[in-house]
């Protein structure tokens, strides 16, 4: 069972969005490249569940394999990035201790803070790798039978925790946690909560549409594309392999289409069949 | 420079990088801005004798590649990959149309045009491969060149590759099915076997954290299982044993435990000698039961969990089946007379009081507790239904008054299916 990131948060219900007081992440499990994207993942979801967790609330949102939980205490929170192994009563039974300990040793000096700090604080790195064994959360069970009363909410997705009217795309576009790649990245991600059909694809690369400026579509004749989804500002396309027969055959090579932006008259948004457009 | 001569002249330095690094375990596909990101934690650019960031005339970043990972970036991908698509189909076609090196003509000219035409196939496949995992084309021009060399070194080199594949593409099918090919045509050589068939299952294990609901990965693991000697397969139960605990939201993993468990019953119906088997009985049946322990150990731990529920009906049901007796024929298993757990009217009767103490903790804020217990009844239904429709065996008196208890809890917690549980209580 695996913990993948601590996060210990400031955020008092107002509309300033929280400050970082904490953070520890292991994100070794990700690819030797995608590494950064994933720390700076965890950091902008962070701040998205804790600014959306009321004072005196639990929630515990799913997000594809993995589950943020998050605990906020009279405006001092504690966030945890588990996977499904991890059992949700030690989870909040870790952000309980987490938030003792925060206090115990800082008293109430954040209350002041105004900027993500960025020194690490080693008891978060120690807790991270300590209570991935299970035994140990085990204890922490033992010691903390009595959790305060409130009910844990739980979302299947992070869309359920955004306010009505907001979506995580132009969260994510307006957010400075993620740099240009990790906006990638990101769409990357929520392509497949969006779409069913990215299992049977083994590589499926995303842009967002502002990034393909310059670039233009270039087609051979006879090759199918697939325009998986038009979701907002994303496009994702798949060549299918023509020497391969039958589209129930496994599919497909994987690609990486340009766009020419000022043709939206053209009506991208195919779903199947061909396409055949200029060739540059 | 054309688009086209760009393309090849990328290919050409995505050919030269991988053959001066054999030892790249894994690909990834960048933004171009991160190419400063990676410089920057690698400790600054270092000296130009030291290149690992290749750049093509217009100063474009393409490459990158340190500490034996490759980085392609995404902005070059497609003039790259149509160039490795092109070269690869010439090569091929050409391969093809020279015919086979045949015997009769042993001619050096014609020798060296072959081995020429099959470092090209083999050299453009793998390019190739890397911007495509599943391209099948490329794949089956790999086995034919090798089914035609059969070289084991070269077979090696393709889990290499393919483990290559693997890192960027964990879902590939084709790579995953280019790994069985492999180790079929290596079948005959016994030593290797079974080296690689320990290297195969660490690396699903590896795969299978990096990457969750693998279901190709976990598959290959069981088809693994065909090939292992009785030995082999309880030394792997021991061994995945701490990974499963530590995994218990994955069904797959106790499925691939169920495949070993099987294998284990199939490798002892074959030994016809009763004295040569008995060690090996004996052991199974030590296996048996401490699964079964460890299986309570972990759905007491973690509360709620369907995986576990349905390994401990697999498990329960092959008890009921294989070992428990009604004190029958024990003449040549002294040992394990004595155990009292042995026959099937105890085993049933701890199960059931377990199920119960189950459904008697009182629920709480978490909801696990509830499912716990739906799951707990849910199993001994099962079970008992399992057992009267396979061996006949009808429950008595006093374990069937429980059934009461059980169908409020069902229809409280699962009133959807009330029809159900009134039909089958």
């Amino acid at each position: 069972m695996k913990i993948t990131a601590l996060l210990v948060m400031k955020w008092q219900g107002d509309s300033i969005d929280p400050v970082i007081l904490a953070n520890a992440c292991d994100v070794s499990q990700f690819g030797y490249f995608q590494r950064s994207g994933a720390k700076e993942f965890i950091v902008f979801v962070g701040r998205t569940v804790a600014k959306r967790t009321p004072p005196a609330q639990r929630q515990s949102v799913q997000h594809q394999e993995y589950k943020v939980h998050s605990y906020n205490r009279n405006g001092l929170c504690a966030l945890g990035f588990m996977d499904d192994n991890y059992p949700v009563r030690s989870a909040f039974s870790l952000l309980n201790k987490v938030l003792e300990e925060y206090q115990k040793n800082f008293g109430d000096s954040w209350r002041n803070a105004q900027a993500d700090v960025t020194q690490p604080w080693p008891y978060l790195n120690e807790a991270l790798t300590k209570f991935q064994d299970p035994a140990e959360a085990d204890k922490l069970l033992k010691i903390q039978r009595d959790l305060d009363e409130t009910k844990i909410i739980l979302h299947m997705t992070i869309d359920s925790v955004l306010a009505r009217g907001e979506k995580l795309d132009s969260l994510v576009e307006k957010s400075s946690d993620l740099s240009m790649a990790s906006q990638a990245l990101c769409a990357l991600v929520l392509l497949e909560e969006y779409s069913i059909h990215c299992e049977s694809f083994s590589t499926v690369l995303v842009m967002p549409r502002h990034t393909l400026a310059q670039k233009y579509l270039s087609v051979d004749i006879g090759i199918e594309f697939e325009l998986l989804c038009c979701q907002t500002d994303l496009i994702v396309a798949l060549e299918a392999d023509v020497l391969q027969a039958g589209k129930e055959n496994q599919p497909v090579l994987h690609h990486i289409i340009g766009l020419q932006e000022e043709d939206e008259s053209k009506g991208l948004a195919v779903h199947g069949g061909n396409f055949l457009g200029k060739s540059y | 420079m054309t688009e086209e001569e760009k393309g090849v002249d990328l290919l050409n330095q995505l050919e030269h990088i991988l053959e001066s690094d054999p030892l790249i375990d894994e690909v990834g596909f960048i933004h171009p801005s991160q190419f400063f990101i990676l410089n920057e934690e690698a400790g600054g650019v270092l000296p130009s004798s030291n290149h690992h960031l290749l750049q093509s005339e217009d100063g474009i970043s393409s490459f990158w590649n340190r500490d034996h990972k490759l980085g392609i970036s995404i902005d070059i991908l497609l003039p790259l990959y149509r160039a490795a698509k092109n070269a690869f189909m010439a090569a091929i076609a050409q391969y093809k149309a020279h015919g086979n090196p045949s015997v009769k003509e042993e001619k050096s000219g014609d020798e060296n045009i072959s081995c020429h035409l099959e470092s090209e196939v083999m050299k453009h496949s793998r390019a190739l491969l890397l911007l495509s995992s599943d391209f099948g084309t490329a794949w089956n021009s790999r086995k034919l060149v090798l089914s035609k060399k059969q070289d084991l070194s070269m077979f090696m080199d393709e889990f290499l590759l393919s483990a290559l594949v693997l890192s960027y593409s964990p879902k590939s099918e084709q790579a995953w099915s280019h790994r069985r090919w492999v180790i079929k045509m290596i079948a005959g050589n016994y030593t290797y076997l079974q080296e690689v068939l320990g290297k195969e299952s660490e690396l699903v294990e590896k795969i299978a954290e990096k990457s969750k609901m693998n279901y190709r990965a976990w598959n290959h693991r069981c088809w693994l299982v065909f090939y292992m000697t009785g030995e082999q397969v309880l030394h792997e139960l021991d061994k995945s044993r701490s990974w499963a605990g530590l995994h218990v939201a994955d069904n797959c993993c106790f499925h691939y435990r169920r495949r070993l468990m099987l294998r284990i019953l199939e490798c002892s119906c074959y030994k016809q000698d009763p004295n040569a088997s008995s060690g090996y009985n004996i052991e199974i049946y030590r296996v048996w039961k401490e699964e079964l322990d460890w299986n309570k150990m972990l759905i007491e731990r973690y509360i709620g969990r369907e995986g576990l529920w349905l390994h401990r009906r697999f498990l329960s049901l092959c008890w009921i089946k294989h070992f428990a007796t009604d004190g029958g024929d024990l003449s040549c298993h002294s040992e394990l007379k004595t155990d009292a757990n042995h026959d099937i009217s105890n085993f049933l009767d701890n199960e059931i009081q377990y199920v119960h103490s189950c459904l008697a903790i009182p629920s709480d804020d978490f909801e696990d507790v509830e499912t716990q217990a739906v799951f707990s009844a849910t199993y001994i239904l099962w079970l008992t239904k399992q057992m009267y429709e396979c061996e006949g065996i009808e429950l008595q008196q006093k374990q069937l008054i429980r059934g009461g208890e059980l169908k409020i809890l069902l229809k409280k917690h699962r009133p959807e299916k009330s029809f159900l549980w009134d039909s089958i209580i």
